[in-house]
């Protein structure tokens, strides 16, 4: 008997919360120089009515988990478990949560890497698969619903530009560059006959013991370190490297030796201007006229690494600041505005090798090119005014485009019109007022082929 | 959840029963507390269904919203143009006139470039640029007669309104065309227009329609939440428009310490704005102004909010005369003021 009272409160408490709820709806209805959240566009009570009409289609639509956590959704195309998504999104092991919770482990049969579309297959039967509609492409404007990120929710928007094909964006390999002007060209080579006239203008008799002693050394750098196993390397870069340390060394030693007396202005001159081009052009230089005599010849000087963009295309090549990228795949680098023109010609995806200088090394590379974008996303003003976009948003035979603000793990998820029947496969959340579905037909076409 | 529950049915006649069944459970024959809850229940759903007109509600909204933009699109799509590099316009004149964004036109009397629908560059020159409220103008160069859509009125649009927006997001795409987006207002205030048409920069200049095919704004500005999609209502072109004709660069209030004073705090009202207090001393009280007048108009120019209100006002010097159309009581009134000089001191509101 005692329970009855507590309810009596409780049903009293309720009522009053109940009324409330009335009359703050009532409120806000009443301002009318302001529409409430609740009634925009994509506001729940604008979306009750398209809950109750996509209620029916729920059990079509499926999450794709990967490690437990949603990253996209799965629409059901045939009675016998085959389910396409988005192919981008996930990893190699995958789940698929159906709409009455159950999660099936799910295996991919086919990937058509052109439209990002995958093929999956889960151990299940009476399944409920999509109704496609027999007409041509849907007409700007029309409206359309899809499921957010969380399947029981939707969104609403129109058809929003003509449904065309949209081409792949070009690469990015995530290096910010310099041009690097500071190599030798053939011409440039140090000759230690130059160095030792300028001195020669000099005609303190340290200057000349200094310039004895330049080419004395060159001499011995020429016979020495030619049979030398360790540097077996042109003669070239041989007289340049040892005439770098050569003249450290020899100017060391003769300001030791002629203490209280300094070399004379024109010979330290020549020191200077031969120690800046040596110091700055180091062993690298000498490599590139090795390993690349055409390109330095065409004036092809390469382009220098000042930054590497975390999480680039880049970075996982391990390529480092200060290393020099002469050649992308056969051609010839003449600088950061040359690099960024040639990666450009390359889509996202794409694989070019690099010839990178370091250290006095030069080594090939493979790179698999990343999204503009996603490399660097503080480019586009548009990107950060968007949200969360997709990673793979470009590069499709045929897109339906729309306006629905869906989140990018919405993707995979069935594009609607308001009698239910599916239009096409969201593809991309592309930015804040663009996502892109593939079309019901060309999704058809994939299907079978895939299967 | 039960107020989720409350409000997602919205028939609150099956409610009443459902709620009258588990109530008998509950109370068990204490028949006065029943009928109570019944007739206020009752009552409050007649409110309801009497406050729940929201014409989103129905699917039949969506079909005739659709309708009327679809009917409209292809006139308001043709008339809609890339300005500049990365701007978007809308034609409003069959002899080429543009209406775009300030901040997209630029200053006055310069040679741009304007996209046609179908990609064709067409060479135009700009008119006037009004940078505070974000209206410009340009002109289009060469034979018209150009394809153009109508403009609406100062009052057209209201919040709740179904609207749809047009423009280059990202900038002019050929393949793609201009980029439509349907919505609704969200409120008009501060001189600005804000609805959930969801804008992109490369939007900006481009035109806002109401389901008839007006233009009612030009897309200026965004916030990062998807509802902060700001638009220049027509009414400031409107009311700009001879200026933005000519050619003028319309400059926004003066600098704090250099502009003029009426002595003055207002509110919204329905025909322009109400005084709500009037400083002491000021040149307000001297011209006999008096609480509770609704201005109408300064200077001839409509005062539709106090954000128009602050800059017919904060544009002029102290010392200058302007002159004040306002409503007391019934009668409308005309007066000459000088402006004063302002305190120096920050006090916001007072105009």
């Amino acid at each position: 008997m005692n329970a009855l009272p507590r309810c009596n409160i409780l049903m009293f408490l309720l009522t009053g919360i109940f009324y409330a709820s009335f009359f703050t709806i009532d409120i806000a209805a009443a301002d009318l120089s302001y529409l409430s959240r609740a009634d925009r566009l994509n506001g729940w009570r604008t979306l009750e009515v398209l809950d109750d009409l996509f209620r029916d289609h729920r059990a079509s639509v499926v999450e794709i988990l990967d490690n437990d956590k949603q990253v996209a959704l799965g629409t059901v195309v045939s009675e016998d478990g085959f389910i396409v998504t988005k192919a981008s999104e996930f990893g190699q092991l995958l789940e698929i949560r159906l709409s009455d919770y159950s999660k099936h482990v799910a295996e991919q049969v086919s990937v058509d890497e052109a439209n990002d579309l995958a093929l999956l297959k889960i151990r299940a039967f009476g399944l409920r698969p999509v109704d496609w509609p027999d007409s041509g492409d849907p007409q700007m404007g029309q409206w359309v619903m899809s499921p957010y990120e969380d399947k029981t929710q939707v969104r609403i928007g129109v058809i929003s530009a003509s449904t065309r094909q949209v081409p792949k964006q070009f690469g990015a390999l995530g290096v910010v560059t310099v041009d690097s002007s500071d190599y030798l060209t053939e011409n440039d080579l140090l000759d230690p006959n130059t160095l030792a006239d300028h001195i020669n203008k000099g005609a303190r008799p340290i200057d000349r013991w200094l310039k004895n002693e330049i080419s004395n050394g060159a001499k011995s750098a020429l016979t020495a370190d030619l049979n030398d196993p360790i540097h077996q390397v042109p003669f070239l870069k041989l007289i340049l490297r040892d005439l770098n340390f050569m003249i450290f060394e020899r100017i060391l030693y003769a300001e030791d030796r002629f203490e209280g007396v300094s070399l004379s202005e024109t010979t330290q001159q020549a020191i200077l201007e031969t120690d800046i081009r040596i110091r700055r052009s180091v062993l690298n230089r000498m490599l590139l006229v090795d390993c690349f005599p055409d390109l330095i010849r065409a004036g092809k000087s390469g382009a220098r690494i000042l930054d590497v963009v975390a999480d680039s295309a880049a970075e996982q090549a391990d390529l480092e600041p200060g290393d020099l990228i002469m050649a992308i795949n056969a051609s010839g680098v003449g600088g950061s505005q040359d690099l960024v023109s040639l990666i450009r010609k390359h889509t996202a995806g794409e694989s070019i090798t690099i010839s990178v200088v370091r250290d006095g090394s030069s080594f090939k590379k493979l790179v698999t090119l990343g999204f503009f974008d996603a490399t660097f996303p503080d480019q586009d003003v548009n990107i950060a005014l968007s949200g969360d976009i997709s990673n793979r948003r470009t590069g499709f035979q045929k897109i339906i485009q729309h306006d629905m603000p869906l989140s990018p793990k919405a993707m995979g998820g069935p594009l609607m019109d308001l009698e239910g029947r599916v239009l096409g496969i969201n593809i991309a959340r592309y930015d804040r007022v663009t996502t892109y579905a593939l079309p019901a037909d060309l999704v058809q076409s994939l299907i079978q082929k895939m299967k | 959840m039960l107020f989720r529950f409350a409000v997602r049915s919205l028939f609150p006649l099956t409610l009443v029963a459902r709620f009258d069944r588990q109530y008998k459970k509950m109370v068990l024959g204490k028949t006065t507390y029943r009928s109570v809850f019944q007739w206020l229940l009752l009552l409050m759903s007649v409110s309801h269904l009497g406050a729940d007109d929201s014409p989103s509600r129905d699917l039949f909204v969506f079909r005739e919203t659709q309708r009327q933009v679809q009917t409209a699109l292809q006139n308001a799509m043709a008339s809609t143009v890339g300005v500049g590099d990365s701007g978007s316009g809308v034609i409003v004149s069959p002899n080429g006139l543009v209406l775009t964004a300030a901040h997209v036109s630029g200053t006055p009397n310069r040679n741009i470039t304007c996209r046609l629908p179908n990609g064709k560059r067409v060479g135009a020159k700009t008119l006037g640029n009004f940078d505070y409220m974000d209206a410009g103008m340009v002109q289009l160069e060469g034979e018209g007669p150009w394809p153009y859509s109508p403009v609406g009125t100062r009052r057209s649009n209201t919040a709740g309104d179904w609207c749809f927006a047009l423009g280059h997001p990202g900038g002019f795409d050929l393949n793609r065309g201009s980029v439509l987006r349907v919505g609704r207002v969200i409120h008009v205030r501060n001189g600005f227009m804000r609805t959930d048409c969801k804008l992109l920069r490369g939007d900006s200049g481009g035109p806002l329609f109401n389901l008839s095919g007006e233009v009612i704004g030009i897309h200026s500005r965004i916030g990062e939440p998807l509802d902060d999609n700001y638009h220049a209502p027509i009414g400031t072109f409107n009311k700009m428009w001879n200026d933005l004709l000519a050619g003028e660069t319309i400059s926004g209030p003066r600098q704090r310490s250099g502009r003029g004073v009426l002595g003055v705090s207002v509110e919204a009202h329905s025909k322009g704005v109400l005084l709500k207090e009037i400083r002491p001393g000021s040149a307000a009280e001297e011209a006999g102004l008096k609480t509770k007048d609704v201005i109408q108009s300064i200077d001839g120019f409509p005062i539709d909010d106090s954000f128009d209100f602050r800059w017919a006002i904060s544009k002029n010097i102290p010392g200058a005369r302007i002159n004040i159309e306002y409503v007391r009581g019934d009668k409308l009134d005309e007066i000459s003021v000088e402006l004063g000089q302002s305190t120096g001191r920050r006090e916001r509101g007072v105009f």
